[in-house]
Parts: structure tokens; sequence; C-alpha cells
């Protein structure tokens, strides 16, 4: 039996299979989406790792890898699959601040990785809002964003190379630490390719040397169509700020009223948070220019943090936003889209619509500088009614960004919840091509099946062999 | 079935590049994608095809400047898109090798190196969509035309490189930035010898993109980019000063023209090392090359070896087996390589490169363009003697 040849490589205690074990496995951060895995294995070790996945592959078994199960598209989770749990893997293997990298097994959480880089002054940029509990592992495979990306990049800018278990059970290293090879860049196809291309064992990233000086501008707007304009405003300057973040009134409010007040202005239609750092010197010079950016924009008044304290609070309200709202309702659906800098005004005005239309509260929180939205909604998901609305609202502003030349997810992946949109974004050869290029890697689309590019897009489809416990 | 023999052709739309690639699909004929044609040779050598210019593939598709991003045909040269974003207070952060007539079709293609590109940035950081025509003719559009985009697999950094042997870039959607206040390339001797002066750049941990110039016969020089507004610059270049540049000046377009350019014929290697081996590997190179000018770049570990152009075949001959030996000796140090010529044949022998793929990089190669039929590359009996190592 399946579970006894995992058993044997991991320990019997390390799988799991029975109902109340599973059920910690049958949602990620997106509530909405439920299910089941057929068992759940928990590798300790690299080498119990690569083991798993052969055995999976020998006994033709689909699987899905899970970090920490904190994505945003549903695509963790496991359909009466085999689930494979990264999150024993925790170790840091080396910290080469000479050669800044650091090499890390997949489990390893986001922030932890920065606070044991600090000590060399360098750190791991990307920094998902979720940063203090998910994983590398789990970043590369969704290619995760964060605030301050808009200045350093994506987790694909930061990873240079990874030892890689395919789906057959081989194990093959793409990149290189010291420098991008020649040849096909097949790590960075593979970063963001959301589990179905194998699972990353061990991983390679760049590191930065932390800044000299940082502040961070708090600018209040009575109007969200001000604040837009600003953002476009203080790009237009030259200035790359290492974040520029936006939250509307309904977003202010929900965190002002729950433990992670910032000292948010409640009365402001929107704020925008804007971040600066580098060398010292002009660093004032910068931060003038953007005051005067959002004054020429109507704000109402804009407040410039130094100290690290003040800062880290400003920082606490937007990166637990999506926490504070569940004060609002019992369940939130989080969305990720990108649309281009100058239709930022237009949309949002249109999301209001949307909103007031289907009867649902949309709370806007997202990286303004990148265009890239993140309209939430609080609802109570026993409500079929009100669930029925949402979906039909988010649908509508989902619509709205392809309209205007926008993406379906901008970082948090396709997953499940996006997968029905990819279809409206590319036509049927774009979706082949990617088809087949996910059977390269994965000849028998066993790895994350059924996930990111519709089954029936790809011209070569074969089904998903069933589950074999 | 025989097919006629295809004629050289230069498509002046998606739609007529596509038509293109179908007829040599279907007539099985190998097809060679070129841009400008300024440096052929750039990279392994390829069969002999049918020229398929994307030259005419020129111009503005789409651009809004306040977006900061701009979609061109793939046959847009460096120097007509500077051009259109120049008018805006805008650039392509890119500073690649070679002539102003270049495309950026085959810039991205070829993911040219862009020394002392603003904030360090690469082809690939820039790129954000793309249209290829894959190697049956198929139209797929892959990325967007917004900054950020995970949506589907990411085949924008699978054409980013590939030296079109998965089929035609025909589009490509940039991203740019706004030109800063200030910025401006200043250039130097070095004050301490080579072993002296590489650690400290190395180590430098402000956003200076540099470059050290080794010229044979003469004292190592520094170039740096410093950019932002007059403060800042200002910081920078003390902090160059420090970091022991002489009397920095400021280069003047032309002096940075022609750092950048490189003769068509020219032998052009490309190697990296860990940053921790730079001394060693300079030198090593240094002497295994004496003729050759070369350009080290401290934060990204590179090394570009520019040789001596050949005067004639035979001489090309002389200098490949030179150069063959030469690297031997300097290859228990490098961790990447690349060159122009069929050089990258004698390195992909002894190391892993095309055209002996990986497995996967041989079924992306069939996925895409299972004929081979894309700037198909040589075979190896015209290479030179593989490399030791």
């Amino acid at each position: 039996m399946l579970r006894d040849a995992l058993a044997a490589i991991v320990g019997a205690q390390w799988v799991k299979e029975r109902r109340q074990e599973l059920a910690v496995f049958d949602a990620d951060g997106l509530p909405g989406y439920r299910a089941t895995p057929s068992l759940a294995v928990l590798p300790g070790t690299r080498d119990e790792l690569i083991a798993v996945v052969g055995e999976l592959a020998r006994t033709g078994t689909p699987l899905v890898p899970r970090g920490a199960g904190t994505g945003l598209s549903g695509g963790a989770l496991a359909d009466d699959v085999v689930l494979v749990g990264l999150n024993r893997l925790t170790r840091i293997i080396e910290v080469d601040p000479v050669n800044r990298i650091a090499r890390v097994e997949p489990g390893v959480v986001n922030a932890k990785l920065s606070r044991a880089t600090a000590r060399y002054g360098l750190h791991y940029a990307p920094d998902p809002s979720s940063q203090t509990v998910c994983t590398i592992g789990g970043n590369v495979a969704e290619n995760a964003g964060g605030p301050h990306c808009l200045k350093y990049g994506v987790t694909l800018n930061h990873i240079v190379e990874c030892e890689v278990v395919l789906p057959d059970g081989s194990v093959t290293r793409l990149g290189n630490a010291f420098g991008e090879p020649d040849g096909y860049d097949l790590l960075g196809t593979f970063i963001g390719s959301e589990g179905c291309f194998g699972i990353a064992t061990e991983i390679t990233v760049r590191l930065v040397p932390l800044p000299d000086a940082v502040h961070t501008l708090l600018a209040d707007f009575s109007s969200v169509d001000a604040a837009a304009r600003a953002v476009s405003k203080i790009v237009a300057t030259g200035i790359v700020p290492a974040a520029l973040e936006m939250m509307d009134n309904a977003t202010i409010r929900a965190v002002e009223a729950s433990i992670y007040a910032a000292g948010y202005p409640i009365d402001a239609a929107a704020i925008l948070l804007c971040e600066v750092d580098g060398v010292a010197d002009g660093l004032e010079a910068d931060v003038a220019l953007i005051r005067d950016a959002c004054n020429d924009c109507g704000a109402r008044g804009v407040l410039v943090a130094t100290e690290p304290a003040d800062r880290m609070r400003l920082w606490q309200g937007r990166k637990k936003a999506f926490g504070a709202m569940g004060r609002i309702a019992p369940a939130l659906v989080v969305q990720d889209a990108v649309v281009p800098r100058t239709r930022l005004p237009e949309v949002l005005a249109r999301i209001n619509d949307i909103g007031t239309l289907h009867n649902v509260r949309v709370c806007n929180v997202f990286h303004a500088g990148d265009g890239n939205l993140h309209p939430n909604i609080p609802y109570n998901a026993s409500d079929a009614d009100e669930s029925a609305r949402v979906h039909a609202a988010m649908s509508a502003i989902m619509q709205t960004c392809i309209d205007v030349g926008g993406t379906i997810t901008g970082e948090h992946g396709v997953g499940l919840d996006k997968l029905p949109y990819m279809e409206t974004l590319f036509d049927a050869e774009s979706l082949d091509a990617m088809c087949r290029v996910r059977a390269v890697f994965d000849p028998d689309r066993r790895a994350n099946p059924g996930k990111v590019v519709p089954v029936h897009a790809c011209r070569e489809w074969h089904a998903t062999p069933a589950v074999r416990r | 079935m025989s097919h006629p023999t295809l004629r050289a052709t230069s498509p002046a739309s998606v739609d007529a590049l596509a038509a293109t690639v179908r007829a040599h699909h279907a007539a099985v004929q190998p097809m060679r994608f070129i841009g400008s044609g300024t440096w052929l040779q750039g990279g392994g050598p390829f069969v002999d095809a049918t020229p398929v210019s994307l030259r005419g593939l020129a111009g503005i598709v789409e651009y809004t400047p306040g977006d900061l991003v701009i979609t061109v045909g793939a046959g847009t040269t460096m120097r007509e898109l500077s051009a259109i974003t120049t008018e805006h207070g805008q650039m392509l952060a890119l500073t690649p090798y070679g002539d102003t007539e270049s495309t950026i079709g085959a810039t991205i293609a070829t993911a040219s190196a862009a020394p002392l590109a603003l904030d360090d940035l690469s082809v690939r950081d820039l790129v954000l969509g793309l249209t290829v025509i894959t190697g049956t003719g198929a139209v797929t559009r892959v990325g967007g035309r917004v900054v950020k985009n995970v949506a589907g697999f990411d085949l924008v950094r699978l054409h980013t490189g590939a030296w079109g042997t998965l089929g035609a870039i025909a589009e490509v959607s940039l991203r740019l930035h706004a030109v800063p206040v200030h910025d401006v390339v200043l250039g130097g001797r070095l004050s301490a010898e080579l072993g002296d002066a590489i650690p400290p750049l190395v180590a430098n941990r402000a956003p200076i993109p540099m470059q050290v110039v080794l010229e044979p016969g003469e004292a190592p020089r520094l170039l740096a980019r410093v950019s932002g507004n007059l403060a800042r610059v200002d910081a920078l270049r003390a902090r160059l000063v420090q970091l022991g540049m002489q009397n920095p000046e400021a280069l003047s377009p032309d002096d940075i023209a022609a750092r950048r350019h490189t003769p068509d014929d020219a032998i052009v290697l490309r190697l990296r090392t860990a940053l921790s081996d730079a001394v060693p590997f300079v030198r090593a190179t240094r002497d295994a090359f004496p003729t050759a000018s070369l350009t080290y770049s401290p934060h990204r570990g590179s090394l570009r070896v520019v040789l001596p152009t050949a005067t004639s075949a035979g001489d090309a001959e002389d200098i490949m087996d030179g150069v063959t030996r030469a690297l031997s000796t300097v290859a228990r140090l490098a961790t990447t390589f690349g060159a122009s010529h069929a050089i990258a044949i004698a390195l992909d022998q002894g190391r892993r490169q095309y055209p002996a793929r990986t497995p996967l990089e041989a079924g992306i190669k069939r996925a895409l363009d299972p004929d081979d039929l894309c700037n198909r590359v040589s075979a190896m009996d015209s290479a030179p003697a593989p490399l030791p190592v």
C-alpha cells in the first residue's frame, strides 16, 4: 500500500490519513475553497522528500506540494490526492555573506531568513504580507511579491539556483548560484509554476544589503481618485520608492478598530504609504519631492516617519490589514489583479460601482505603485445569497481589470481561483504553449493537477491518473 | 513530398511573420531569424537557413507614458526606442553591448549583457510580455503589458535568452523608467593594483553599477554610473573616491557608446565566478589572455573578454584553438561560460550547453519547435576540440 511505502520513508507519524488530521489541510489562505487530501506526507529531510516523490512517481500517484498553506488562490488544495507538506524542511543550510547568497530548505519561513542574515547587514527582499508564516518554497512556487517588490523585484528576481525534484522523481539543478548560465532560463520558468513543474528541494537566494536609511511617508486624501493620481505623479518623478501602497476608508477603519491600529486617519477616503530607502544622502530631497507630489494632488497631510518604531507601526497596519478584516465578517475573499497604473482611478471607481450594484462591501488595500489591486470582500460564507453576490462582484471586477489591459494575478497565482479567467486572458494557442511546457516537466500531469491552466485548453490532454492508495 | 526552397523574407506584420513560419514548417525548412544583423556571430554557430528578417516589425504598438510601459515591434532598433521614450523623459534602463542599430527583439533573444544599466537591471528584469511565433507558426502571447504578472507559466523568461531557438519574437512589452534628474557615467583610474582594488569594489554596498576595465598594458580603470538627485550623486561620487577611483570624470555619450561597441567579428567570452574568487579569477584570465580587453563587473561577478579580431579564416582557427587552451587554465574558477562563435560548442562539450542539451532543455525545444527549424544550431563536427574541464 502507498501509505506503508511512504511511512517506510518518513516514519509512520508523518503520514496523516485520519480525517481529523487532514482537516488542517482543507483550505489555504483563501476561504471559499475546501478540499481534503487522500493522505498527507510530511518529509523531514531532502532525501526523504526525493524518495517520497519517487514513490509517488513509481505508483503513478498525483501530488500537491504545500508550504505553509498561506496561498490566496486555492493552489495548495489537494482534492483526494496526496499532499506533500514541506514545512518540516526548515534548515537554513548556509549563509554566504561574501557572495551575498543563502541556501535554504523550502520550508524556511520568509521573515526568519531575513532575521538570520541581518547580522551581516543583508536581507531577503521579497516580503509578502504573510512573511511571518509563509515559506520560501511556497514563495518560489507562487513567485510571491510584497510591498517592497516595487523597487526590489519579486521572488523571481531573488532566486539564483534551485535543486528540484521533478514529478518523475529525478533530481536536477536549475540556475547557478554564481551567475546566470547561458541556455534556456529553466529556473525562471520553474519559479511561479505553482507546484506543477516539481518541488524545490533546496533554494539559493540572493541577499540584498540593508539600506543605510529608510523614510516612510503617510499621505492622507479626501478622495480615492486623488490618491490614485498621486501614485502616477510620484512614479513620474523618477524616484522608485521601495514601496507605494494604498488603503481605502473601509480598510483604514477595519485596521484602526483592530489590535493592529497604526494611527491612520479614520476619516481619510484613502491613504498612501510610501517608503524610500537607500543611501542616506539625498533621501530628504526624495521625500520632499514625494510630499510635493502628494500635496499637488490634494493630500490633506503628509506625515514622515524615520524612527524604526514609528515606521513599524505604520507598516503593521498595512501588513495585517487582511487579518483586521476578520472583524467585519467571518469570511474574506481576496482578489489580486493588476491594471495599468494610469487606469487606477477609473478602475477603483468601477470597483466601487460593482460593490454597490451587488450590495457587497469592497475593501481595497493594494500595491498601488505596481497597479496591483487587492479588492477584498468580507462576507458570511454560510449565507448563500451573499456568497453568490460576492462571486458575481468578483467576476465583474476581474473582467474590468482584463478589459483595461490588466491581468488576473500579480502575485497570488492562478491556482483554482483564477482558473476560469485564464481563457479570457489568453488565447488557445498561448494556453497550448503553456500546456506543452508543463508536459516537459510533468508529462503525466500528476503535480498539482487541475491548477493554473484549464485542462481542456491542452490540445494533447489526457486524463490525470486515478488516485491509488 | 518535396517543397520548393523558400526565399529570404522580411515580414512586416505579426500575421505575415506567422504565415512565413508556417510555410517553413510545412516545407520543413530551417529559418534564421535576424534583427538588424549587427552581430550574427554572437551566439553558437547556426546552420545555413533561410534568413527571416524581423526588422520590418518596427514601431510602437502601444505606449501610454504614464504607465511606464511600451509595446513595440521586435524589429525596433535600440536607437528608435530611445528616441521614442526620450520624448517623454523616459528610457529603457538598458545599455546593452553592441550597436544602437541592433533591435530590441535581438537584445531580448540574446539576453544581452547590460553594462552599467540603471540599478544594475538586466534584460530579464524589464521584459513584461512577448508575442512569439513558435516553430509551428502558432502565435503565442505570453506575459502581459502590466508591471507585475504571474498569470500562467512564465514563458517570457523561457524565450528571453533562448537565441530565437524556440520561435521568433514579434512584439515586446517593456518596463520603462523615468530618466533620473542626474544620471552620469564616471570614469577614473584605480589607485591600487588589481589585487587590492577589486575586494573593496566587491564588498561595496552602495547601489552603484560598476565595471573595472583592464586594457593590455594599462592601469585598471573604473567606470561607474551614478544617478538620482544632486545630493545623492555627490555622495556616490565621494563613495567612488573612497573605493579608489582617481579624479572621477564624466564620460561623454561618445565615450560610452565606444565602450559598448563590439566589432562584428570580435570573439567574446562571457565568464562568471563567485565574488569571493574575483581576484584570482581576473588575474588568471589576464594571464591566459594577455592581449584581450577585459571588463569585470564587481557586483555580478561577470567578466567579459574581447579578443582581437581575426583577419583571416586561418587566424580565426588559431584564435579559437588558443582560446580553448587558455580557457582551460581559468575553467577551474569559472562558474558559467558563454561565448560567441564556435567557441561555444567547444565549451559546451566540456560543460553541458547546447546543442548537447539537458533532457529538460531538449524537451522545451521539442515542445515549441518540434522540427528544430528555428535558429538551428550547427552540428558538433565543425567545432574545435572540446575544452578539457
